[in-house]
């Protein structure tokens, strides 16, 4: 289901997934500064996240979680 | 919050969409002249668009290299006779000078150790640079911020303000704080991209057609609907963006159910490397025959191939390690693949633009995938996404300078309520109908292969009646929780109204050209059918008229006949009964 995991105890809090995700799916909790999983079902699996966190936090598998329909 | 009290921007040159077309455009706006240039997004401008997750290839023509009129030849070939021929000569002639700037400006291409720019073959025998995936994206977005643009992330644009028949900018929302925002500028170049419907490509799911919308609201005229891009990928798992070039390239075999590789059939010559369009069609057919699913086969690649797609398709392959069919630099499976539903991108619909890229609503100028891809025809010139973005891109924003400078300034616009209204209005309701809802009634309609891939006039005027109530019943009902579930609504909707457009000029096609294989008319009509079909809005309601493709005018023609499509043939002496 796309996005997974993010380590908390090694994530700093940098925002750099919550900037970079094009599909709006993570935001900064306010409260403890760091990213969560707000709109899991947009995510695409795409990695952008994971390649781009300075801190190897992020944890994608490439399961698709949204239906869609095949052409057959 | 009244319009009056939004938050205002203003500018001489708007561009919306930050992929390569948009950063072309707001770099080239500056360069000729604008002062003030924003370019908005309506995701982070640089990690967003098919420009970000872009397969690692660009096709260019070099001049002092490549013989001109052979690839003129091989393009109109390829892209069977519906290129805009002056297009192409003048995106031949330009693409190269914008490969040497993205070079001078960080983008990484791969080169010899001579530092030449380094080509290698891709699919439908062109021959493609190569770089490395995000990094052309994110050196782009640091030029534009090096160059004073002012770049505007987070805001979904989601109508265009014209006023006296002229542009006079765009109205948006903010994707996470949820205000309501104004854009005015002198001139304002469209470059969304295309429309992806949200299928299993992922890495182009923000990719909704925003833009078409917007340009057909508007009244500008829009062709090459009927044209859909036929990219194929992993059935079954998420594999993060295109890489077809650089499988093809690299000698994937196709295979069916019963293991045998049936490219060779339909295409003798390119076999696995044919265009997207063949191979997609050949698997329409070969379904009919009952011989899905399909599988690519890439485990005979080495593994210095396999490192290769790594440095130039970081993402797929992360997701093939992490889906366990990488392992140790060798592709351990073939993968089931299977075509998108229809879509535009790279080449198919979108707003029809004169060479200077204006569309026919002055100050209203469109760069990239938002265009009908002129130059193109059924094809995408082969890795000619990019590339069409970096010319119609620089064009568009020097021209769009050019008005900014030129133009008389834009009449006061009285209220901006309506526009308003139609913005935020899903976030105002209580109840509605669910986004996903209308984005998987879409899905569902187009998706099937027997409505855009083997097309028919009963089959196509069911979906799209089928549409037509989606457009009646749900669209206007569209409600929202929250800002980003705004912009899916939105999304939702615009998906809507390009697949309704999609159908309608399916329909009028009445042969079979690119990846519309009309089984009710299985030839390709050289005799009537070199023409245009172009859509504008009047009066509330879509218009279809066909402009003659002005065929003697042009270098490379056609024999002018009617011939059996090769699908049609090739289906029948694989065992296929065409009813």
């Amino acid at each position: 289901m796309g996005i997974r995991r993010i380590d908390e105890q090694v994530c700093t809090g940098c925002g750099i997934c919550v900037d970079h995700c094009a599909m709006d799916v993570l935001r900064m909790n306010d409260r403890t500064n760091k990213p969560v999983i707000m709109y899991l079902r947009d995510c695409m699996s795409c990695f952008m996240c994971e390649r781009d966190c300075p801190a190897g936090a992020i944890h994608v598998v490439p399961v698709r979680e949204r239906r869609i329909p095949l052409p057959w | 919050m009244r319009s009056s009290e939004a938050e205002t921007f203003e500018s001489d040159v708007l561009v919306i969409g930050g992929g390569l077309a948009g950063a072309f455009s707001a770099l080239k706006a500056k360069e000729h002249g604008a002062e003030n240039v924003i370019l908005v997004d309506k995701s982070y401008a640089g990690k967003s668009g098919c420009s970000t997750f872009a397969a690692g290839v660009f096709t260019a023509f070099i001049p002092h290299v490549d013989d001109f009129n052979t690839w003129v030849q091989e393009i109109v070939t390829n892209g069977e006779y519906m290129n805009d021929q002056s297009w192409l000569e003048q995106h031949l002639g330009e693409v190269f000078q914008r490969v040497l700037e993205m070079d001078s400006w960080g983008v990484m291409f791969q080169k010899d150790d001579r530092g030449e720019f380094l080509r290698t073959p891709g699919r439908g025998g062109s021959r493609n640079l190569k770089f490395f995936g995000p990094q052309l994206m994110e050196a782009m977005r640091k030029r534009c911020k090096k160059e004073g643009i002012r770049l505007v992330d987070w805001v979904m644009t989601t109508g265009l303000i014209t006023s006296g028949g002229r542009v006079a900018g765009a109205v948006g929302f903010h994707c996470r704080a949820g205000g309501f925002k104004i854009f005015r500028a002198r001139s304002v170049v469209v470059a969304t991209g295309g429309c992806r419907f949200k299928t299993i490509l992922s890495g182009h799911r923000m990719t909704t057609g925003d833009g078409h919308a917007m340009l057909f609201r508007a009244g500008c005229d829009m062709t090459n609907l009927e044209f859909s891009q036929s990219n194929v990928a992993a059935a079954n798992f998420e594999m993060s963006g295109p890489g077809m070039n650089m499988y093809q390239g690299l000698g994937a075999k196709f295979l069916n159910r019963k293991g045998e590789a049936f490219m060779p059939s339909y295409d003798p010559i390119l076999k696995d490397r044919a265009p997207l369009r063949m191979l997609s069609g050949a698997m329409a057919v070969e379904t009919m025959l009952g011989n899905n699913p399909f599988y690519i086969d890439m485990t005979h690649f080495s593994s210095e191939q396999v490192m290769l797609l790594k440095k130039v398709l970081p993402l797929p392959t992360m997701a093939l390690e992490r889906a366990g069919i990488i392992v140790d630099n060798q592709i351990t499976s073939k993968i089931e693949w299977v075509p998108m539903g229809p879509n535009w991108a790279s080449y198919g619909g979108g707003a029809k633009v004169n060479l200077r890229c204006e569309t026919n609503i002055p100050g209203l100028f469109a760069a990239g995938d938002a265009t009908a891809k002129m130059a193109a025809g059924t094809n995408e010139m082969g890795a000619g996404a990019l590339p069409n973005a970096a010319v119609t891109g620089a064009l568009a924003g020097r021209y769009a300078a050019e008005h900014a400078r030129t133009g008389e300034p834009s009449a006061a616009v009285a209220t901006l309520e309506e526009l308003r209204d139609m913005t935020m209005g899903p976030l105002s309701r209580n109840t509605g109908v669910d986004p996903e809802q209308v984005i998987l009634a879409v899905q569902e309609t187009i998706t099937p292969y027997k409505i855009g891939m083997i097309r028919r006039e009963d089959r196509l005027k069911a979906a799209l009646g089928t549409m037509r109530d989606i457009r009646t019943s749900m669209v206007p009902f569209l409600y929202a929780l929250d800002p980003h579930y705004l912009r899916l609504a939105h999304e939702a909707g615009n998906m809507a109204l390009c697949a309704e457009l999609f159908l309608e000029a399916a329909l009028l096609r009445k042969e079979s050209r690119g990846t519309g294989f009309r089984e009710d008319f299985p030839f390709r009509d050289n005799v009537n059918w070199l023409k245009w079909i172009v859509f504008r809005m009047s009066g509330g309601k879509s218009e279809a008229r066909t402009e003659d493709i002005p065929i003697e005018k042009y270098k490379v023609k056609p024999e002018r006949t009617i011939e059996e499509h090769p699908l049609a043939s090739v289906g029948k002496a694989r065992g296929l009964k065409w009813e």
